[in-house]
């Protein structure tokens, strides 16, 4: 029975080819927008999944974020109970070439990053390199892949509000933790800005354990309360969402294009729905009386429009994952930087969300067919 | 002899349930887009209508923006004496020696602080603000703690309301008056006394200087001394470029906004589609009878793009209504050259909202071009008999 409803339904879908390709491709545009829409309110929320449980936090200036701390702090946060690994941080902020090539590039102590960083890998003798040589810089492998850097290459970055342009040569590479990021050497900025430089605008931390971030957050801040430069400790991803607060209530516009979005699709296959199953009122009735109950002729509608929506979900959704996969995006905009990715969850949402429309859109018309009057129904003339 | 539109507008009544959902999906496209396009609108028009067409900024050489420049207390003087310089009612050089300060302040209802501009003018600085009103309040005293807040300003954030104490730098200012200044970039900003808030930030240079030049011919003079001058290392930029330059922020949103329209609107367009072919096929046997009874091709196809222009307009006007309710709300973004907070409000202009309606038609007729191009060339005869 199922088999010659489910053959029933295929053939209704084929039916009205125009039509069929008309709803399923409006659903699938509509739908590819939602799925952007919701990848991009994921990553406002936590910009790099597994960022909040990463055991580290950043020290930044209590007065902002132009602000910037003496090179002295650094030794005295390494003495806090709790703190594993410390580094210098400075933005640098140049790009490679072309203004379109942007990316994450900072100043850092070359012997303790990778100790701060703890889950990426690189080789030692690269290691060793970027610790020996004065103008080494290494670079994740989502930026070499990016951009088709090989070792040996040297890399001038220019742009940079700081009144210098590094000339540095690539001698590392490394794998997970942040992979799209830059590092070259603190001593190397320093030279540059004259010897004397002692301007740090961020101190990136490991903690030796997560659940210690509230008791080592509070300790460094009260070091240097009532001092000329107080600090403001914060977890990594904390750190990031205060620049994505800064870009405005985006959450509140993205939520509010998405529920419109959604909305519409519900609309271009309800109506699809409606017509239908209209033009179908007394074939239903016909049905009926040969035989087919009332939850055959409901499955039969509700079936067609799950079809309808599910196809072009797959289309839609699957084609926003798979864009989003290759593209690989990593800046929303000015300093705002996440991982632009359709994750498992947003994918999820985005399929049960087709999966609820497609059962609204077709509910009520599907409903009523399957339960007028038979006499009526057979009289019905669309 | 075209067809009634009497007739196109019965037929949308009769099919009600499909004549909504259309229009509702063209609705929510075209209120999207014009609330998208009225972020946009308000971004550029608070940074395009700031400054007095004769008013010069003159920064450090090579700064990208006021926060980054500096000027010394001997190149203040020199400026005050350039050739061009207006003076003002007291008979000085009418300028002001203002210094940047980015803070960090709560926003209400929020634990993530965002960067507040907090400006010290000279005594002629507000002067030199044409569309400068106090609301509430007064003018600040030099030398007191006093600052005034900018109305948006006050409404957004935490502390900022007349009388309070406002804690920035190495202690407390007292909030003694509210103002407001026209549409322009300084409506998100704090004002206080220039050497004030250098001594509290223990600052020996000034950021910029805003000086009035006494006509266009005096400022292409005043550059030219500016430029030329050894001892300075300055750059003037006319008050309303500087503002123009850092619009860039807005060219994004029109850009994600645009694309949203497009992609809403191509659903939208389906959508329609669906309900005109259906409406074609359904009719076929009127169509036949309306051709046999003398009406052209031309006007049946007419008929039918109107009727789905109908659908189109109905949705963009109830579309337009829903985005009224945006204009005039205020929100905020960085400015990320000068990384402070900028409020501005929503702008749903005329224009906007005739583009909108425009839109909504365009939707319309691009739905219905193609199944009235259809009903259009059936023979007579196959209609009529059509079921």
């Amino acid at each position: 029975m199922v088999l010659k409803l489910a053959r029933l339904l295929w053939r209704n879908v084929l039916r009205n080819k125009r039509r069929t390709i008309l709803t399923v491709s409006g659903a699938a545009i509509s739908l590819f927008l939602l799925t952007t829409l919701a990848m991009t309110y994921r990553a406002m929320g936590t910009p790099y999944q597994g960022a909040e449980s990463m055991p580290r936090m950043m020290v930044r200036r209590l007065s902002g974020i132009v602000y910037s701390m003496p090179s002295s702090y650094g030794p005295r946060i390494r003495t806090v109970p709790g703190v594993a690994a410390v580094s210098r941080m400075n933005w640098f902020g140049g790009y490679w070439v072309d203004p379109k090539n942007e990316f994450a590039n900072f100043a850092v102590d070359a012997d303790t990053v990778f100790d701060v960083i703890g889950e990426a890998s690189i080789p030692g003798d690269q290691l060793q390199a970027f610790q020996r040589e004065r103008n080494a810089a290494v670079a994740g492998q989502r930026l070499i892949s990016k951009y088709h850097w090989k070792l040996g290459d040297r890399i001038t970055l220019l742009g940079s509000p700081y009144p210098f342009k590094p000339d540095l040569v690539l001698r590392g590479v490394f794998t997970g933790g942040p992979d799209d990021q830059f590092y070259f050497r603190f001593d190397y900025l320093n030279e540059a800005m004259g010897g004397h430089y002692d301007r740090v605008s961020l101190y990136w931390i490991r903690l030796q354990r997560p659940e210690l971030a509230a008791s080592v957050s509070q300790a460094i801040d009260a070091m240097f309360s009532n001092t000329d430069a107080e600090t403001k400790t914060e977890s990594e991803n904390n750190f990031l969402l205060s620049f994505v607060s800064m870009l405005g209530n985006v959450q509140a516009m993205l939520l509010m294009v998405g529920g419109a979005v959604a909305f519409a699709v519900l609309l271009i296959v309800a109506n699809s729905m409606a017509m239908s199953i209209r033009e179908r009122f007394s074939e239903a009735a016909v049905l009926r009386v040969l035989g087919f109950r009332a939850r055959h002729i409901l499955g039969l509608f509700v079936g067609e429009s799950l079809m309808l929506t599910l196809i072009g979900a797959i289309f839609g959704v699957g084609g926003a994952k798979l864009l989003f996969d290759t593209l690989g995006l990593t800046k929303v905009s000015a300093f705002v930087w996440a991982d632009l990715r359709v994750r498992p969850d947003t994918l999820c949402f985005c399929l049960a969300i087709a999966l609820l429309i497609a059962l609204l859109a077709s509910g009520w018309p599907a409903y009523r067919a399957s339960r007028t009057n038979l006499a009526e129904a057979l009289r019905f003339v669309g | 002899m075209a067809i009634p539109i009497k007739y196109n507008w019965r037929n949308l009544v009769v099919r009600r349930t499909t004549t909504i959902l259309t229009a509702f999906s063209i609705t929510l496209t075209v209120a999207v887009s014009v609330v998208l396009m009225a972020l946009a609108n308000g971004l550029e028009t608070s940074l395009s209508t700031t400054g007095h067409p004769l008013n010069v900024m003159i920064m450090r050489e090579g700064s990208q923006a006021e926060g980054f420049s500096s000027v010394s207390r001997e190149g203040v003087r020199i400026i005050k004496d350039l050739d061009g310089i207006a003076k003002d009612d007291r008979g000085e050089p009418f300028v002001s020696p203002e210094s940047i300060v980015l803070t960090s302040l709560l926003r209400e209802g929020r634990t993530q602080g965002s960067n507040v501009t907090i400006r010290g003018l000279g005594p002629d600085g507000v002067a030199l603000r044409p569309d400068f009103k106090i609301v509430q309040g007064r003018m600040f005293r030099f030398g007191l703690r006093e600052v005034i807040v900018s109305r948006r300003i006050s409404q957004r954030f935490q502390n900022c309301r007349l009388g309070d104490r406002l804690k920035f730098g190495r202690g407390y200012w007292n909030v003694v008056g509210i103002f407001n200044a026209g549409t322009s970039a300084y409506n998100s900003e704090i004002w206080t006394d220039v050497e004030g808030l250098m001594s509290e930030f223990r600052r020996d240079q000034y950021n910029d200087v805003l000086a009035r030049v006494t006509s266009a011919d005096a400022a292409v003079r005043v550059r030219d001394q500016v430029t030329t001058d050894q001892r300075l290392h300055l750059k003037p930029v006319m008050e309303r470029d500087y503002f123009a330059s850092q619009m860039q922020t807005a060219t994004p949103i029109r850009i994600f906004g645009g694309l949203i329209a497009v992609l809403m609107a191509v659903g939208a367009s389906f959508a329609a589609m669906n309900t005109m072919y259906a409406a074609v096929a359904r009719r076929s046997r009127e169509m036949g009878t309306l051709r046999a009874l003398g009406f052209s091709r031309a006007s049946v196809l007419f008929s039918f793009v109107v009727e789905s222009m109908l659908i189109g307009a109905l949705g963009g006007a109830l579309g337009c209504l829903m985005s009224l309710a945006i204009n005039g709300v205020t929100t905020g973004t960085t400015n990320f050259t000068s990384f402070g907070e900028m409020a501005f409000d929503f702008r749903v202009s005329p224009e906007l909202l005739a583009a909108g309606m425009a839109f909504a038609v365009f939707m319309g007729l691009v739905g219905g071009f193609f199944p009235a191009w259809r009903s259009a060339r059936q023979s007579v005869v196959n209609a009529l008999r059509s079921s």
